[in-house]
């Protein structure tokens, strides 16, 4: 059984490769411990730079490095794997940073907006399906948001409680490349994406969706264009 | 066989062309497991080539309060999945009080942590159904030791009935941080258990430390000990070349891999067990 000084030894260790704040630990070179703390904090801060560009360029670089301080000198990361750590980083701003999130009231739909970024891009490969004719299909490798303020649309320095409104957006994989794209949608392609995450859908069937929304001259332009630009980026695939 | 340590900056020109020609390639679990993508594609593309060794990161053996054991299930599955040879992970702790640190931390050099190391290690060779190759780390300060170096590392993978991986670089770093002779270290490990060795660059951050940082190239002190290594083993043993940083050319990678090819064939000559 592990003996309770040498838990503690190791709790010294651990503590002050979180927090930074100088410890004396029985038979250990001082000067050299350091360099634990410097490669255990850049790592973490490296994960999460890589994770949230636009949050971390959001915010002053000393105020991001305090938030990355904070997060990992008083929350408990869970996770074995690096990569998903980021997502108990997003967790942990929201639960806790109520300063920050009051001060950006956009700031959760961003790093939820980065955070799927991260997800669609790792996420495990799902089969594609072939379109039957005359039909179309929906990348499999997608998921969906919405979101109060256009954190998609503007650069998070420039958004304000004026933007606040709904928007969706859609995010998804490209099978060839692995790059993540994301698409702005209105409502009705929202349905539109809806219905095709249950079944392959003809010309008939998504204009009938769209019907619901708008008149028929309307119609034909945005279907064209929802089609033109989904199958461009590989959202929807047709035979 | 000479490895190499499969990193996405280099898996498109892997995948492309044939600089690299490794007898194996190794990954860290951690960064592969349940998930997909097109890195990932590269992967399995390279695992149609490559027999795969799995180089685990944060099974943390010496984390005092044990291992995560559905953590192992995990590793189990990607193991079985991918056909994996050889499973490695190191001798140190990365998580400690609840909370991962994704990071190397030297275990207490003690008789409680060798008892407590030994028993985490076996739970998981239980789970895995199968030994772990556990690593010797380098460390840049002892903590509370009361016994040395060379006593923790023996105990610990006798009393866990474990194999060794020598990572002879880390062997180098740690002479030259603490002050001992890296041959006689070396020779008095308990060689019979080593299943795998690896091999990597480090950067010197002071005239009395030195990093591993896996961002150079191999300096010849740390060839020469691995020719060392090689005559006192007596015996073909997987090599693996680590390359995490400033990663050079193809062609630079594939020369170290030669070189350590060379070097393997040369000591042991006079044996019949090498094979490329």
């Amino acid at each position: 059984m592990l003996l309770a000084k040498t838990h503690q030894h190791q709790s010294k260790l651990a503590t002050y490769c979180r927090t930074g704040n100088s410890v004396t630990i029985e038979g250990a070179v001082q000067k050299n411990l350091t360099h634990y703390r410097r490669l255990v904090f850049n790592n973490v801060l490296d994960s999460l730079e890589t994770a949230y560009p636009l949050t971390q360029k959001l915010l002053d670089p000393k105020d991001w490095e305090l938030l990355v301080h904070r997060f990992f000198s008083y929350y408990n990361i869970q996770s074995p794997q690096i990569w998903m750590m980021p997502e108990e980083f997003k967790n942990y701003i929201l639960e806790t940073e109520l300063i920050l999130t009051k001060q950006y009231p956009f700031l959760e739909n961003l790093l939820t907006f980065e955070w799927l970024e991260v997800e669609v891009f790792m996420m495990p490969d799902i089969p594609h399906h072939k379109a039957p004719p005359e039909t179309y299909v929906l990348n499999p490798e997608m998921d969906m948001m919405m979101v109060n303020y256009p954190v998609h649309l503007k650069n998070a320095n420039t958004i304000t409680k004026d933007d606040k409104g709904t928007y969706f957006i859609c995010m998804h994989r490209d099978p060839d490349t692995g790059n993540v794209q994301f698409t702005n949608l209105s409502i009705p392609f929202v349905d539109v994406i809806e219905c095709l995450s249950k079944k392959p859908l003809t010309d008939i069937q998504i204009k009938e969706i769209l019907k619901k929304y708008a008149q028929d001259e309307i119609i034909e332009t945005a279907f064209l264009d929802f089609i033109n630009k989904a199958t461009s980026t590989k959202l929807i695939f047709t035979s | 066989m000479v490895g190499i340590g499969y990193r996405k900056d280099f898996a498109e020109d892997f995948a492309s062309n044939n600089v690299l020609t490794p007898s194996f390639i190794e990954v860290a679990p951690e960064n592969w497991m349940n998930v997909g993508g097109y890195y990932k594609k590269l992967l399995d593309k390279a695992l149609e080539k490559h027999p795969l060794f799995a180089h685990g990161l944060s099974l943390s053996v010496g984390s005092p309060e044990g291992i995560d054991v559905d953590f192992v299930k995990q590793i189990k599955k990607f193991l079985d999945d991918t056909n994996t040879v050889e499973y490695s992970e190191h001798l140190s702790f990365s998580k400690c009080d609840n909370a991962h640190l994704f990071d190397l931390l030297p275990i207490p050099f003690t008789a409680d942590a060798v008892k407590h190391v030994a028993k985490n290690i076996a739970l998981a060779q239980d789970i895995l159904e199968r030994k772990i190759a556990i690593e010797i780390v380098s460390y840049y300060s002892p903590i509370a030791a009361e016994m040395t170096e060379l006593e923790f590392i023996n105990n610990v993978i006798k009393e866990a009935d474990c194999n060794l991986l020598l990572d002879v670089n880390n062997i180098y770093v740690n002479s030259f941080n603490h002050q001992y002779n890296a041959k006689e270290f070396l020779a008095n490990l308990d060689l019979e258990r080593v299943k795998y060795i690896h091999m990597a660059g480090h950067t010197q951050v002071s005239e009395d430390l030195i990093i591993d940082t896996h961002g150079e190239n191999i300096i010849d002190p740390v060839y020469d000990l691995f020719g060392f290594a090689m005559q006192q083993l007596d015996r073909d043993v997987p090599v693996l070349l680590e390359r995490d940083f400033n990663i050079p050319e193809l062609e630079i990678l594939q020369q170290e891999m030669s070189q350590l090819q060379n070097i393997k064939t040369n000591s042991l000559k006079h044996t019949a067990h090498v094979t490329s």
